[in-house]
């Protein structure tokens, strides 16, 4: 008799991940579905009913930890056994609330795939579930890694600052693709003409740089998109002679993006002026 | 107004980085529920679900800009009373005035210091 083929939902908003789990998880012959945030994720889970839902609390639209209410509140789904995944959520706190919401396993980021596996498959199993014996070497409790509960303000603050670190890491290594993309996009712009929704773009992407360079500690990020942007908006609303006079004044921004140390190593480099 | 009845918050902003970093903020340091929303249309939506004291708008939003949302959030009987801060990198004495116009509550500047931005939306709601 043919054995059923396991569906795992993965809720997962950075894409490279969670294509990397997905295609893991498809090697040993689960069917996975990736999302990229918890709208959309708790939509799946509605729709497929998977035998597993492996998710990050961190996400768009719709938190983690309402997805983990969603399931648990919902007869049709309140079996389902519920791994979560995180950077930044792991004091007791967060792990008691997990608990409380039903969550059967927490994992930490980065990610231990053999034993993020094991756990899917003990899950997911068709036979009874025998926990192994509480001084068993074979796996650890789903919570023993976690430290308690913070005593002091400033224990509390010191978790905030690292949970704050790990963001600023994630961001750090994304910049190095999104200006990849600005400097492909700027190479387009010179090479084409009727070039107002491409430069609107560069302008938008700009701007966002300008929002969260300074915010993840890199103050070089936000001055130099900040000048990109004004160049921008003055070729923007001038037209092409403005593009050609201002053409070396926003090559040598782009530059200034491309070789900030940040960027170049897509590594956190200083720690976040906090 | 008492900072006791800020508990909830609605952040809209289409910038994943910036969504996580402002929720971790917003919950770890300033103790409040937050719900994330990527464009005006899904705040819109969202609103009426989770009902909160207070929203934080982006202006540079895929669909509807900020301000454009926020004309619309006043139509809805729901969203009409709940104050909006923006948060947003325009600021240039033009755009202020513009917000202040539309009806704005506050507003915060991007880019934003993540451990202050709790005690900044906390002033903010004190000086409504």
């Amino acid at each position: 008799m043919t054995e059923k083929i396991k569906k795992v939902v993965i809720i997962e908003d950075e894409d490279q991940l969670g294509r990397l789990i997905q295609s893991y998880l498809e090697q040993h012959s689960y069917r996975a579905i990736h999302v990229r945030d918890g709208a959309n994720g708790l939509k799946k889970i509605r729709e497929e009913v998977p035998d597993l839902i492996l998710m990050d609390l961190l996400l768009p639209r719709v938190h983690g930890f309402d997805i983990c209410q969603a399931v648990k509140k919902d007869p049709k789904l309140v079996h389902i056994p519920l791994i979560v995944m995180t950077a930044v959520y792991k004091t007791a706190m967060d792990k008691l609330e997990a608990e409380r919401l039903g969550v059967d396993f927490f994992i930490e980021k980065p990610l231990d795939f053999a034993a993020l596996l094991k756990k899917i498959n003990k899950l997911t199993s068709d036979e009874p579930v025998v926990e192994p014996e509480p001084d068993s070497q074979t796996e650890t409790k789903p919570y023993d890694t976690f430290k308690s509960a913070p005593e002091t303000q400033e224990e509390a603050m010191d978790e905030m600052e690292e949970q704050l670190r790990e963001l600023q890491q994630d961001y750090a290594e994304q910049l190095p693709a999104k200006i990849e993309e600005m400097e492909e996009l700027w190479s387009t712009i010179q090479n084409s003409k009727n070039n107002y929704k491409r430069l609107a773009r560069l302008r938008k992407m700009s701007h966002k740089l300008i929002g969260s360079g300074s915010t993840f500690g890199f103050d070089e990020i936000t001055e130099n998109a900040q000048q990109l942007e004004l160049i921008l908006d003055m070729v923007i609303m001038e037209g092409e002679q403005t593009l050609v006079r201002r053409k070396d004044s926003i090559d040598s921004l782009l530059d200034n993006l491309r070789l900030h140390p940040v960027v170049t190593t897509g590594k956190q480099l200083r720690r976040m002026k906090l | 107004m008492n900072v006791s009845n800020l508990k909830k918050i609605l952040l809209v902003d289409d910038d994943p980085d910036l969504q996580k970093i402002a929720r971790l903020s917003l919950e770890k340091k300033g103790g409040f529920t937050v719900q994330v929303c990527d464009s005006g249309n899904q705040a819109l939506k969202d609103v009426t679900d989770f009902l909160p004291d207070l929203i934080i708008l982006d202006v540079i939003l895929p669909d509807m800009n900020g301000m454009e949302t926020l004309s619309e959030l006043r139509k809805l009987p729901e969203a009409a009373q709940i104050p909006v801060f923006f948060l947003t990198a325009r600021v240039s004495p033009q755009e202020t005035k513009k917000y202040q116009e539309l009806g704005a509550a506050g507003l915060i500047r991007k880019p934003f210091h993540p451990m202050k931005l709790s005690d900044q939306v906390k002033e903010l709601w004190e000086q409504i």
